[in-house]
């Protein structure tokens, strides 16, 4: 059995974990310092601002991945196969 | 009560919750976990959107969030963001969950983790202490619904009795309908919310400024508190270190009802839909926030900074805003207080009882539903009834807890090689450690305690699972198709799983 860590195999699997990584760093220090100001951006303080961009964030890239990274048919088509469960 | 308004609509909510919760079992018999436990997997992209989305906005945003903005700030959108990374967790994991019950035939969280480390001692363990943080989030939401109530009826329906009459409204529809009631209550509770949240947070946006956005609020706000608009906050008491392992410990803590709410998607497909867009539900949490920000000018001088909404709405709004509020944030504390009741009874059922007694699945399904009753009458009611002043403490311990079994879904996710010996060992390690750095030591260097407990637990459990005998290849073949399709089984080899997609995500 291969038990090593499971992560992912294509360029576009790597591009999406990537793309997952930056906006949750974004929301974590030292990134939140860029927000930190006592501005107003679009008429909101700009951490406010900054939460908002990561809720649009969050939404682009699971849009993004959609696309790139269909369901594979293994968990799609589940329902079709049913096993039983070793515990049951 | 000088106005009878507020209290009619927030009554008539309660009706139109019970009247759909009824209504949402159909034809459908309710005897089994599949179909009390998980709606029989049945629940399309727009529900399963309003239901994530009603499920993680509790009346901590109609009270709790315009508190935080009341007294501390800026610091309330950390809320904001761990509830959008949460989608992420649900993007990825949701689909695979979806299809361990598909495939393996999987309800409960606990019966995944019990079945993957091939240990029903694990599983129970996880149930127990899941459920932990469940119980104290179920009473939380019955205090604060119980409270509404009481404020809405000026006094004339006592506290007590609206713990019980809310008690009695879920358990009703609960225990008829099942996870169907949660999903058809949550998904409207989901779109009153919206609609109560941005018509209250305009309207006293509005009012203050003559504006119908909230740029005037916090030029005002800037004049006068500018420490409102950074971090530390206005109190000075979320420093960079909590706000970040706030986020992390929060983001990581897989709750039950969430389980059930992936379970219960008709495919799929259907998740990653519904997860793809829901962070945008949670600019609910926006306007009532500028509320308590409005708060600050309004009133300055308030007892209870959880109050702030409600009190602002008395004062200054018209009785159908006030009405619209009461029964907006009873749905908040309704839609989170049930599902975690429904999801402690079902775990509690299947992952500890089942196996004690060797109860087949049909008396496991009729015994779920009938555990809401003592869930409620002996826990849930008598611990909101007692209203203790240290429930956030049982609730920050609860999901500290809660965040210490990240290793078992490591081990269920993204790394085969963990054992059943890492995760108890990591777990009981950091259960201590969250326990004494919540309770002794709160925080240290600011850093949450949940977090101190992971930085342990982690470490442990890679160590423990590197040195012990991992589960069996034929139950890591069960879980591998699911968890990543079209990866080698064979380190040696590259040999591969026949699947019909070779995409690995």
């Amino acid at each position: 059995m291969n038990h090593r860590l499971i992560l992912p195999a294509t360029t576009r699997g790597k591009l999406i974990l990537a793309l997952f990584t930056v906006v949750i760093l974004a929301g974590l220090w030292p990134a939140v310092l860029l927000a930190n100001h006592a501005v107003l951006v679009l008429g909101l303080p700009a951490l406010a601002t900054w939460s908002c961009l990561i809720i649009v964030a969050s939404t682009a890239v699971m849009l993004i991945a959609n696309r790139l990274l269909p369901l594979p048919e293994s968990i799609r088509r589940t329902q079709d196969q049913p096993e039983t469960a070793a515990n049951e | 009560m000088s106005d009878p308004i507020p209290l009619l609509m927030t009554l008539a909510y309660v009706a139109i919750a019970l009247w759909l919760g009824i209504r949402a079992r159909g034809s459908h018999r309710m005897d089994s976990l599949e179909q009390w436990g998980v709606a029989g997997r049945s629940m399309g992209p727009l529900v399963m959107y309003l239901l994530m989305g009603a499920g993680s906005i509790s009346a901590y945003t109609f009270m709790g969030a315009p508190g935080w903005a009341w007294s501390k700030g800026v610091p309330v959108f950390y809320v904001v963001i761990y509830l959008s990374y949460l989608a992420l967790i649900a993007w990825y994991c949701g689909p695979r969950v979806w299809a361990f019950g598909a495939r393996l035939g999987h309800v409960t969280q606990a019966q995944a983790v019990a079945d993957r480390f091939e240990s029903p001692l694990l599983g129970a363990l996880t149930s127990l202490v899941m459920s932990i943080g469940a119980l104290a989030y179920a009473v939380l939401q019955t205090i604060g619904a119980a409270y509404i109530l009481e404020v809405m009826s000026g006094g004339l329906l006592p506290f007590a009795l609206n713990i019980w009459l809310v008690l009695g409204t879920i358990a009703i529809y609960l225990f008829i309908s099942g996870q169907r009631a949660i999903g058809v209550t949550n998904a409207f509770q989901g779109g009153l919310m919206l609609v109560v949240a941005w018509t209250i947070g305009l309207w006293a946006a509005h009012r203050m400024t003559g504006d119908w956005w909230f740029g005037g609020v916090f030029e005002r706000l800037r004049e006068t508190h500018v420490d409102f608009l950074t971090l530390p906050g206005g109190l000075g008491d979320m420093s960079f270190a909590f706000w970040t392992s706030s986020i992390i410990v929060s983001m990581f803590s897989f709750q039950q009802p969430v389980w059930l709410q992936w379970m219960s998607a008709d495919s799929a497909q259907s998740i990653r839909r519904s997860a793809s867009w829901l962070p945008t539900y949670y600019f609910v949490i926006l306007p009532m926030v500028v509320v308590g920000f409005i708060g600050i000018f309004s009133l300055p001088h308030l007892e209870r900074a959880d109050t702030v909404a409600l009190q602002l709405a008395f004062q200054q709004m018209p009785p159908v805003l006030v009405g619209l509020l009461g029964a907006g944030t009873l749905a908040a504390a309704m839609s989170s207080s049930e599902p975690y009741i429904h999801g402690t009874a079902l775990t509690w059922t299947r992952d500890v009882i089942r196996p004690l007694f060797k109860l087949s699945e049909r008396r496991t399904g009729q015994l779920a539903r009938y555990l809401i009753f003592p869930i409620m009458l002996l826990i849930v009611g008598p611990v909101a009834m007692l209203n203790p002043g240290n429930l956030i403490m049982i609730l920050l311990v609860g999901l500290g807890f809660a965040a210490q079994m990240l290793p078992a879904f490591i081990g269920l996710f993204v790394w085969p090689r963990a054992t059943r010996a890492g995760v108890l060992c990591g777990l009981t390690v950091g259960f201590i450690v969250t326990a004494l750095f919540t309770l002794v030591w709160p925080n240290p260097f600011g850093v949450h305690a949940g977090a101190w407990g992971l930085i342990v637990n982690l470490p442990l459990f890679v160590l423990v699972s590197r040195v012990t005998r991992p589960a069996s290849d034929a139950t890591l073949d069960r879980f591998m198709p699911i968890v990543a399709p079209g990866r080698p089984t064979s380190r040696a080899t590259g040999e591969r799983k026949p699947t019909s997609s070779s995409a690995m995500t």
